[in-house]
């Protein structure tokens, strides 16, 4: 016979790892205070040191989340899903610290590992998508030194290409992987040769559609309908934005939470839109009064009928 | 219940089920003065 004694804990591992994914990071102060109870109990707990490591994500720490997914690796000798996860975000946050060439190894030994794991497509997807935005921080063409930019360009590598076809690989993987779509439409709209900015614009919208909270789709899509004055797409976009990263969550009867606004173009452009929309009902009325006003005159012109009256 | 939420990435529901779960714990805490404790039965075999 044994006792669990565990029940109180397995609510709060599941409600922390909630709060750590619902609409992020708006429930994240409240994630991570019950995140540091539990752990302070169990400190190598692999739910609550991936919860912990995906909030300080958010807050951009890369250094010490990188270190919260090590110790998942390092606490699991075997090969688990949350282990291959756990090595995935720890190479993430390589990138993010620019530490490009170890976390491509790293990733690509993510790769090798998902192949074996049942029903992983949205994990390979993502990590190609990742493996392709390490080499997208690698940047453009890279000259060898000491050689003239002649020869020199003969022997540089586009590591943007080398992205591409990740980004493209990813959509293989997983053909609903919003994140790959923004990317292959930053690439047509920024390094493609020809630009190619309407294949980049039905990218935008594709990872729009898939996912709301694709902001810098939106954005690039809402600064699109703006330059062409099409207010009620910006407005659209804006509010989708807004939707996306749980503003009206307490209008569905949901806990409360204090709203952390992510997406702050989106905010500006739905003012923008409502200020152009007053301002065109404006002209409207003032140009009606300018008509009255004329009429009003013409009324009371000397040689009007009745003119008198004015 | 909130695995299975928490499997489906439902998180609002996981929310609810877990704000609920821990409101039972803590109500049965209150009315007996102990934790909640779950027994588990092995069967003789796997005790050998």
């Amino acid at each position: 016979m044994t006792v669990l004694l565990s029940v109180k804990k397995a609510f709060n591992v599941a409600l922390a790892t909630s709060l750590v994914h619902l609409y992020p990071p708006k429930h994240h102060t409240r994630a991570l205070r019950i995140l540091e109870e539990v752990l302070s109990d169990d400190p190598n707990n692999v739910d609550c040191l991936m919860g912990r490591g995906y909030v300080l994500q958010r807050t951009e720490k890369w250094l010490e989340a990188a270190s919260c997914f090590s110790r998942v690796s390092d606490a699991r000798l075997e090969e688990t899903r949350d282990t291959i996860r756990a090595q995935e975000e720890h190479a993430w946050c390589e990138v993010q610290m620019n530490h490009l060439d170890g976390a491509i190894a790293e990733l690509r030994t993510v790769i090798e590992l998902l192949e074996n794991q049942d029903d992983s497509d949205e994990d390979k997807a993502r990590s190609w998508w990742r493996l392709g935005r390490a080499y997208w921080e690698m940047g453009g063409e890279r000259l060898v030194p000491n050689l003239s930019p002649h020869i020199s360009k003969l022997f540089s590598v586009d590591h943007r290409e080398e992205a591409y076809k990740h980004f493209f690989t990813a959509l293989k993987q997983s053909s609903s992987f919003a994140p790959a779509f923004t990317s292959l439409g930053i690439y047509y709209s920024e390094a493609a040769n020809p630009l190619d900015p309407i294949r980049a614009s039905k990218c935008f919208q594709k990872a729009f559609e898939l996912d709301a909270r694709e902001g810098d789709a939106a954005r690039r899509l809402a600064e699109g309908f703006a330059e062409e004055r099409e207010w009620d797409l910006v407005e659209v976009v804006a509010n989708r934005t807004i939707e996306g990263e749980g503003e009206h969550e307490e209008s569905q009867g949901i806990i409360a939470g204090r709203y952390l606004p992510v997406n702050a173009w989106a905010w500006k452009a739905s003012g923008v839109v409502h200020l152009v929309g007053f301002l065109s009902f404006t002209v409207h009325y003032a140009r009606l009064t300018a008509r009255v006003e004329q009429t009003k005159i013409s009324f009371c012109d000397p040689g009007f009928p009745g003119s008198t009256a004015c | 219940m909130a695995e299975v939420y928490l499997y489906d990435q439902d998180y609002q529901s996981t929310i609810t089920v877990s704000e609920t779960g821990l409101e039972l714990v803590n109500r049965h805490r209150d009315d007996t003065g102990t934790d909640l404790v779950l027994y588990v039965t092995f069967v003789a075999r796997d005790l050998d």
